[in-house]
């Protein structure tokens, strides 16, 4: 096994290679490369330079071993690691029909996880030692992160094979995971000990003179909760060495941590085959989605009823209904908590900020920001269009229905969705800034203003999604309709992408943008505040008609577009 | 060479099979069929050794699966319905790195002979990711050939191949039978299965309704002589209306 193991290692790294190579004689390829080293090594200047912002080394490794904590648990109580053995589908077919034992393909696992860990060491290495501020040299640095991680990773390995052989023995619920909770049930005993023993004698006063953060911070550094926690200090610990002596010192223990993992992963024959093909048929699924930036589909439960499709009507409407309807019933409940969760901190964060009309003056501030942040990043995020189209041009093609038609339905489904959430966002934000008495201006004023701003967003979110919908028709190696495994490359592709995106949304925007201040200037003195309504409205028409030109153009050319090389 | 005795698998409280006995002896090939959901795929998963048997016992070349793993799964090849290959490695590493798994020292010529044979010469240094579905295909069977297994199980084989391919396919399925390896052959192809299968073994609902020649098969059932394997199928499965023209 070790042999062919080898064998294919090197040489897919060498096919790998190869291909980089051929492909840097591209122009395209080369300067894609070119932007993302150029990216790169900016960054890594930055960090070098940057001498703000650094945390203390203590807190680091504090933050570590609370995160390592919470994983740990995680994983024993719920049991979130089965992913932890996944194999690919070509290891499947090849390795587990063959002659090989199940430590052999253990030790093919951890060998292969190396790319992924050197990969995690090397950004910490050159792009986070300094931010945290660690007086450790690279070396010693980059051979503690290797440490640490090779050892979460084989934690979360024994955690899925230990789990995937008692599943195999027939325990299920809570007797699965008895262990784990006994153990969280010590640590809350720990702490709160540790917690007590930090107190003033009395007990009856305040936690201590410290914030709260660096009571707990001497709390984890208290027995019984440091004995406790002990095993998930060690592989952090030679991180706040102060020198060379003292990390070796500190690197021992943390190294008989890494043994003791790896001779519990590698010590049974357990059986972890179907656990580990169940695994993997999961995380290619996951990965599909992910490619595809495609969201589990989430039943038919949620199609709405004011949503049904009348069977006459133009086809351009039936376009827009199918990729309502896709977003509709693709939108998860989990990405719906986690945005009501963001929410929650941002008006948390500006309740603290600003008590006075806190919460309406935080729920207006985040929702303009995000009308913002829709404007700019919002065509590149929104994407139930031809990009999410691109691998059924061919069905596309066989509906009859003219290129501009298709294209124009496609474009407008992304336009809708975009639009409607900019002018709720505006409009509550508006408002809830009204109330608050941040925006004293007069109703007639806050109105007119937002109209405007809303016709012009419109137009300017139609364009941008043309042109982000014409890369993806016209250029489709350029603008990545699915996300691909890639490298610095791609970094530089949508770096060169983005600029000209901007750069070509300018373009159109400035002709309109004239006209339309102009006509909003000449307008003033007899309309009044009335006038940047008619501004935005000749502005956005003017938007209007280079993106139905451009829609024009883009639906001819996809007459043209051979499906099978787009 | 095949020697299965009371195979059954659950997946929780679904049983996939039950109760599974049967033999395939050298130059046998024994066709598995059965509708949707039979336990076919399960069936050939747990005789390659890739998932466990809940209960039962598999014999690979005298070798027991579940106590010489190695030793039995050194004499059988899987080839499964969709080929799964590495995308960086070209078509010739594939059948170098499948002979260095199964430790087997390639004579000299074998991998080009295979080539030829699968028409895959010319695509030898292509990447995996390069080639077309049915040549994948082709390439995933050469894998399963090339360390000259004594038990070879394919599922679905003609999945994908062109007509040559199909016609080239049969050829070396039989070829392989004549040479004395057992074959087991899953497939919905069921004029497949009459044409090459020496014998027939019809799953349903993880259990065995039938095993046998066409001949024996209708021999225990008087009714159904005449017929082909097709109305034989869908008769013993409960679908005696769908044999109506």
């Amino acid at each position: 096994m070790t042999d062919a193991a080898l064998f294919l290692f090197t040489r897919s790294l060498n096919n790998w290679a190869r291909q980089v190579f051929t492909q840097l004689r591209s122009p395209r390829y080369a300067l894609a490369i070119l932007f993302g080293v150029l990216y790169l090594g900016l960054l890594f200047l930055g960090q070098h330079q940057d001498s703000h912002a650094r945390l203390p080394v203590s807190a680091v490794s504090f933050g570590g071993t609370l995160l390592l904590l919470v994983l740990v648990g995680k994983w024993w109580v719920f049991g979130a690691d089965r992913l932890a053995l996944a194999f690919s589908p070509a290891e499947i077919q090849f390795l587990f029909p063959a002659p090989v034992t199940r430590t052999a393909l253990l030790l093919y696992k951890l060998v292969r996880a190396q790319r992924l860990i050197l990969l995690n060491v090397l950004v910490w290495a050159l792009l986070l030692r300094r931010r945290e501020g660690s007086g450790l040299a690279l070396g010693p640095y980059a051979v503690t992160m290797w440490v640490f991680f090779s050892t979460v990773m084989l934690h979360r390995l024994g955690v899925a094979l230990t789990r995937a052989t008692i599943t195999e023995h027939g325990w299920s619920g809570v007797r699965r995971a008895w262990g784990a909770i006994l153990f969280l049930v010590v640590l809350a005993s720990a702490a709160w000990i540790s917690l007590l023993r930090r107190m003033p004698p009395t007990g009856l006063g305040p936690l201590a003179p410290e914030s709260p953060l660096e009571t707990l911070r001497q709390a984890v550094e208290t027995p019984p909760l440091s004995l406790v926690l002990w095993p998930f200090r060690v592989p952090l610990l030679p991180l706040e060495a102060p020198s060379l002596g003292l990390w070796l010192r500190r690197l021992g223990p943390a190294l008989a941590l890494l043994g003791l993992h790896l001779w519990w992963v590698l010590r049974a024959d357990r059986r972890f085959e179907e656990a580990a093909i169940e695994a993997s048929a999961r995380r290619a699924e996951l990965l599909r989605r992910w490619r595809r930036r495609e969201q589990k589909p989430a039943g038919a439960r949620r199609a709405l009823r004011f949503m049904s499709l009348r069977p006459q009507g133009h086809p351009i409407g039936a376009v827009v209904w199918r990729n309502l309807t896709r977003l509709l019933r693709t939108v998860s409940t989990s990405l719906l908590a986690t945005l009501l969760g963001v929410l929650a901190i941002g008006i948390g964060f500006f309740v603290f900020a600003a008590p006075e009309h806190a919460v309406l003056t935080s729920l207006g501030s985040l929702a303009l920001s995000w009308v913002g942040i829709l404007a700019i990043l919002g065509p590149l995020w929104i994407r139930i269009d031809l990009r999410a189209d691109m691998d059924r041009l061919d069905t596309l093609r066989s509906w009859p229905l003219s290129g501009l038609a298709l294209v124009s339905g496609e474009v407008l489904s992304s336009a809708v969705v975009l639009v409607l959430l900019e002018a709720l966002l505006a409009s509550a934000g508006a408002i809830a800034l009204r109330e608050a008495g941040l925006a004293r201006m007069p109703l007639p004023l806050l109105v007119a203003g937002l109209l405007a701003g809303l016709l012009v967003l419109s137009g300017l979110n139609l364009i941008a999604l043309c042109i982000q919908n014409g890369a993806a028709l016209l250029f489709p190696s350029w603008v990545r309709t699915e996300i691909q495994p890639g490298g610095i490359e791609q970094i530089g592709q949508q770096l060169l992408t983005a600029g000209v995106s901007v750069l070509l949304l300018l373009l159109f925007a400035v002709g309109p943008g004239l006209l339309g201040g102009l006509v909003a200037y000449l307008l003033r003195p007899s309309i009044r505040e009335w006038s940047f309504v008619a501004g935005g409205l000749v502005g956005a028409v003017g938007l209007g008609i280079e993106a139905f030109l451009c829609l024009d153009w883009l639906g001819s050319r996809f007459e043209h577009t051979d499906p099978s090389k787009a | 060479m095949i020697q299965v005795h009371g195979l059954t698998k659950l997946y929780g409280p679904l049983v996939a099979v039950q109760d599974l006995s049967f033999e395939v002896a050298p130059g046998e090939i024994l066709g598995l069929v059965g509708p949707n959901g039979a336990g076919k795929t399960t069936t050939l998963r747990s005789l390659a050794g890739i998932i466990l048997p809940t209960s039962g016992s598999i014999r690979i070349a005298g070798a027991d699966l579940a106590s010489e793993p190695l030793r039995a799964k050194a004499e059988l090849a899987f080839i499964p319905d969709e080929p799964q290959l590495f995308d960086y490695l070209t078509v010739t590493e594939h059948l170098q790195f499948t002979l260095r798994l199964y430790r087997r020292a390639a004579e000299p010529g074998l991998i080009r002979r295979l080539l030829d044979d699968l028409e895959l010469t010319g695509k030898q240094d292509a990447l995996a990711s390069e080639l077309s579905r049915g040549m994948k295909q082709k390439l995933a069977i050469a894998c399963g050939l090339v360390h000259d297994p004594r038990v070879l199980m394919l599922d679905e084989p003609l999945t994908g191949l062109d007509p040559v391919g199909i016609r080239r396919m049969k050829r070396t399925i039989a070829a392989r039978a004549r040479a004395g390896v057992a074959v087991v052959l899953s497939s919905h192809l069921l004029q497949l299965v009459e044409e090459l299968c020496t014998r027939v073994l019809i799953l349903q609902a993880g259990r065995r309704v039938a095993l046998g020649s066409v001949s024996e098969i209708v021999g225990d059932r008087p009714e159904l002589s005449g017929r082909g394997l097709e109305e034989i199928f869908l008769s013993l499965t409960g679908h005696e209306d769908e044999t109506v023209p």
